[in-house]
């Protein structure tokens, strides 16, 4: 049976379309013409005094529309809406603190998608609690704070990491494992730039090894960009392990670390791509006889070395 | 006769739609609460001020044009009292993928710190902002909950709320918990509540257990209630132990070791540190994250127990998968 078609308003549709469309980002006209040449009811151009006509209608309905500039991109934009989210002193102080720590891990990526997000949500807030955010916004800016310095050291190298990101080009990483080890050099397709409580790491697939690895940024000396392009079809070797006992039923799984089982006995089996094997290794002797290293070999061979290593110390006298 | 225009701001009549402005009103209407066509009319003849008496057919073409763009509005019926409801509209808070997933690696970076009540206190502002998103959002930012946050504990899944956990700690309660454990499923649990953490992830409550002589801590999400809270009787009586283990560094004195921890020596990259360990799995678990790093030294008996650990991982492995390195 064919449905039936809904009958609608059809020019007034076209004026809450525009409306939908701002409400999820900033347009120029020609950006809105096309999104009702895309919709299914609409599949047709309009004259920019149409479209000028339709923002009209938005903005007597009481809706501020900012007209569009060189700054903001020849974009129209929305500024403010009818559905109000109240929030609390408490939730401004959040998103004020927010601020602070994305403007702290020095990403322009995080922090432009923060601001964007703060844009967004300013035009369902009322005058007062606008107001509130901004003046909390300020003193927060002026706070200076260990807790929102300690990647300032590594400023330069975040920053130049994830632009090398961005172009997707093939680096040479120059580093030092440790202080009395030597510079060593590492060929490599960076992924992406992970914080940790105190210290930023450097992910990246290394070309020499074939594996997902990372270093910490106080072990980096430089990074260079070769005149490569990355090739995306990186072959990533798993690390698979078993989780037993008691561990089985309560195991939680990190990042990328993908779960099978429980089999009859209860174990699960657990597949992952490490970043930092020694973190791994480390962290699975933590689990102690209920976790085993399964697959590949060369991983459960350093797995056992790591535990007779560790056994020795015990058997020196101390 | 025509009727005269009497909106006095209306400059241009041809610069506005008229059936928007009037659709947009009814869309505010709705916002604020359910309301019938008798209401929906009369709002109309007061704010479009040329507007008349609209008929059923045209309000159902206006609700029907709010239905295509994405609202969803409930029929009127006997038991709504014939009102139309907004029940959820695409004009809500709508962020992009970028932005969505830019806070949800925020809220995994804040689990790093364990600093849980700031990280309360983002769990409840990401509900709120939650609740606030068009449903494609709520999409987004579920799915990336989903595949960022997938070690993370949300506060919540927590049926008791932490911040009362946390006054009964201040208040040195004890606590007779009914707790949902992973291995021998609900049984109630009573120990005498300290302090709330964030480790790995996931929130806990530390409390000493009069009964097993140690300092338990449980799974904040996975305590279903409280059942009795009741003053602390007597002064309890600890039972810990200090060891001394020896720890090698990369770097300067480690960051992370606790407050409970006290420097003996140091040479170099090697620190000498004393402990008072009130839980002792936990202790064992912190001494083997740091692998060949390090060594407990005293006492003797925890010395032998490590050991013993190692030699039991060690039998899992096959003796002849060992390489010298």
């Amino acid at each position: 049976m064919m449905k039936r078609r809904v009958k609608i308003a059809s020019s007034a549709y076209r004026v809450l379309l525009l409306l939908k469309k701002l409400n999820e980002g900033d347009y120029s006209i020609d950006e809105l013409n096309n999104f009702f040449y895309e919709d299914v009811h609409v599949k047709r151009y309009f004259s920019r005094d149409v479209i000028l006509k339709y923002l009209n209608t938005l903005r007597d309905a009481g809706y501020d529309i900012s007209k569009p500039s060189a700054s903001g991109n020849h974009s129209y934009k929305l500024n403010n809406s009818r559905v109000n989210i109240d929030f609390s002193d408490e939730e401004i102080k959040i998103l004020g603190l927010l601020r602070k720590y994305t403007k702290s891990l020095h990403q322009k990526r995080l922090f432009d998608n923060y601001i964007s997000f703060i844009e967004k949500l300013k035009r369902f807030m009322s005058q007062a609690r606008l107001k509130k955010l901004e003046k909390y916004f300020e003193s927060r800016e002026a706070e200076s704070d260990d807790c929102f310095s300690k990647f300032d050291k590594y400023s330069g190298l975040i920053k130049k990491t994830e632009q090398y990101i961005d172009e997707k080009q093939r680096v040479e990483i120059k580093y030092k494992p440790s202080p009395k080890e030597d510079e060593k050099i590492a060929l490599a397709e960076l992924q992406n730039i992970k914080y940790e409580q105190e210290d930023v790491r450097i992910v990246f697939y290394n070309l020499l090894s074939g594996r997902i690895d990372s270093l910490k940024a106080s072990q980096v000396i430089d990074i260079k960009q070769l005149p490569i392009v990355s090739k995306l079809n990186q072959l990533h070797s798993p690390v698979i392990f078993k989780v037993k006992d008691k561990l089985a039923r309560v195991y939680r799984p990190y990042e990328k670390e993908k779960l099978a089982g429980p089999d009859d006995k209860g174990h699960i089996t657990v597949t992952t791509y490490p970043e930092d094997m020694e973190a791994l290794l480390k962290r699975l002797l933590r689990y102690g006889a209920s976790c085993e290293v399964v697959y590949p070999r060369q991983v459960r061979d350093k797995m056992a070395f790591l535990v007779k290593e560790t056994l020795e110390n015990y058997k020196k006298n101390h | 006769m025509q009727k005269k225009n009497r909106r006095p701001n209306f400059y241009e009549l041809d610069n506005v739609n008229l059936t928007a402005l009037r659709i947009l009103v009814i869309f505010d209407m709705l916002l604020k609460a359910p309301c019938d066509i008798s209401e929906i009319n009369e709002k109309l003849e007061k704010e479009v001020k040329d507007c008349k008496k609209l008929s059923r057919d045209t309000i159902c073409i206006y609700l029907n044009t709010l239905r295509v763009l994405g609202c969803v509005i409930s029929r009127p019926t006997k038991n709504n009292d014939f009102k139309y409801n907004l029940v959820s509209h695409p004009f809500q808070l709508s962020l992009t993928e970028k932005e969505v997933e830019t806070l949800i690696e925020l809220r995994k970076y804040f689990s790093t710190l364990c600093e849980w009540r700031t990280t309360v206190e983002i769990d409840n502002l990401f509900n709120k902002i939650l609740e606030n998103l068009t449903s494609s959002t709520q999409k987004l930012f579920q799915s990336a909950k989903k595949n960022i946050l997938c070690r993370e504990v949300t506060s919540e899944k927590f049926l008791r709320s932490i911040k009362q956990l946390e006054k009964y700690c201040k208040q040195n309660k004890t606590l007779t918990l009914l707790y949902k454990s992973p291995e021998s499923g609900e049984k109630n649990i009573t120990l005498n509540a300290e302090e709330i953490t964030m480790e790995n992830g996931a929130f806990y409550l530390w409390g000493y257990s009069d009964e097993l002589e140690t300092t338990m801590y449980l799974r904040v999400d996975r305590i279903l209630d409280i059942k009795t809270v009741s003053l602390r009787h007597n002064k309890i009586e600890r039972v810990f132990f200090k060891a001394i283990y020896k720890l090698k560094t990369g770097s300067d004195y480690p960051s992370l070791i606790s407050e409970k921890d006290r420097m003996l020596e140091r040479s170099g990259d090697e620190f000498i540190i004393e402990t008072t360990v009130s839980n002792k799995f936990r202790f064992f678990q912190k001494i083997l994250s740091y692998g060949s790093d390090c060594t407990v030294l005293h006492p003797e008996k925890v010395r032998e127990e490590i050991a013993l650990n190692l030699a039991n991982i060690l039998k899992i492995y096959d003796e002849t998968a060992l390489v010298s390195e």
